[in-house]
């Protein structure tokens, strides 16, 4: 069970069902943290308690990393190829450019996947649910809604990946047509959704 | 007798295609490089930029990590521009 020491007073309440069933499990979880002192966002009131931040799981990055290997290693595949033909093209030195300037872009793409994994986060107070999805570095988009507007929260878990790393993208629907925000790559989506529900719960009968 | 005249067919001349097939992909190859090394400059600085107004937007106190690393990840790429124009282009 969750430490009653590192749980926020506000939370200590019976209400809060999620501190007895999934904060444990959600402790565990290093792309999740429960009740973080350490993050703030631009809207925050000041009586607004942060409950979860949550990460998207690596493996959303995983086809960037697998780009950034690939980078490295064109130079010295064409260098292989030069090597075993009989024409040759370019100088040594070139290639040796080459492989410098691929190590540059390998670079910049690992510290893109960085900047996006550290920002992409899903931040749960006691008030509303916010999104921030950095989809690239000309391209971010800031989502938030409040408990009381949200009418439905599922999640789903699809192929293989989703089997192995236990994640899932995790659906919130507001009156009106179609899902207004998406929590993709979640890890452990049951136990987030557990505290969703909880507060949407809570939201909606007036008690929070 | 000997007529270098008449041995015209013998007479081997230089084959210049291939040098001229090989300069101009070379040029072609260099500018491509080039282009794209100036373009990871203006990426690596818009990384900055960006950062800047993440934070603004959600502040996570250890954010510091990520802006140590923009800053080493810039100056990778100053260098490493650097030493790959001096190696491809010159």
């Amino acid at each position: 069970m969750a430490q009653k020491t590192d749980i926020p007073r506000k939370f200590r309440d019976k209400k809060f069902t999620f501190v007895d069933t999934v904060a444990e499990q959600l402790k565990k979880d290093k792309n999740v943290s429960l009740f973080p002192k350490d993050v703030k966002f631009v809207r925050q009131e000041k009586d607004e308690e942060i409950i979860l931040v949550s990460r998207k799981h690596w493996v959303a990055y995983a086809p960037h990393l697998i780009m950034g290997i690939f980078v490295l290693i064109i130079p010295l595949f064409l260098l292989l190829i030069n090597s075993g033909s009989n024409i040759h093209f370019g100088k040594t030195t070139i290639y040796l450019g080459l492989f410098v300037a691929s190590i540059v872009v390998s670079v910049n793409i690992f510290v893109t996947v960085l900047v996006q994994w550290y920002y992409s986060v899903s931040i749960i107070t006691d008030k509303r649910i916010l999104s921030l999805s950095v989809h690239s570095i000309f391209h971010h988009s800031y989502t938030e809604i409040l408990w009381t507007k949200i009418q439905d929260v599922s999640h789903d878990s699809i192929g293989v990946l989703s089997s192995i790393f236990d994640i899932g993208n995790i659906y919130l629907d507001t009156a009106g047509a179609g899902v207004d925000l998406i929590l993709r790559y979640v890890p452990k989506p049951r136990d987030v959704q557990d505290v969703i529900d909880n507060l949407v719960d809570l939201a909606h009968k007036g008690k929070l | 007798m000997d007529n270098k005249l008449l041995d015209f067919d013998k007479i081997q001349y230089p084959s210049t295609g291939g040098l001229v097939f090989g300069s101009i992909t070379n040029i072609l190859l260099k500018i491509f490089v080039a282009i794209i090394l100036m373009g990871i400059i203006f990426y690596s600085f818009m990384l900055i930029l960006k950062l800047r107004v993440l934070q603004d937007t959600v502040e996570i106190s250890n954010g510091n990590v990520v802006k140590i690393a923009i800053t080493v990840n810039l100056i990778v790429t100053l260098g490493g521009t650097i030493l790959a124009f001096i190696l491809i282009l010159l």
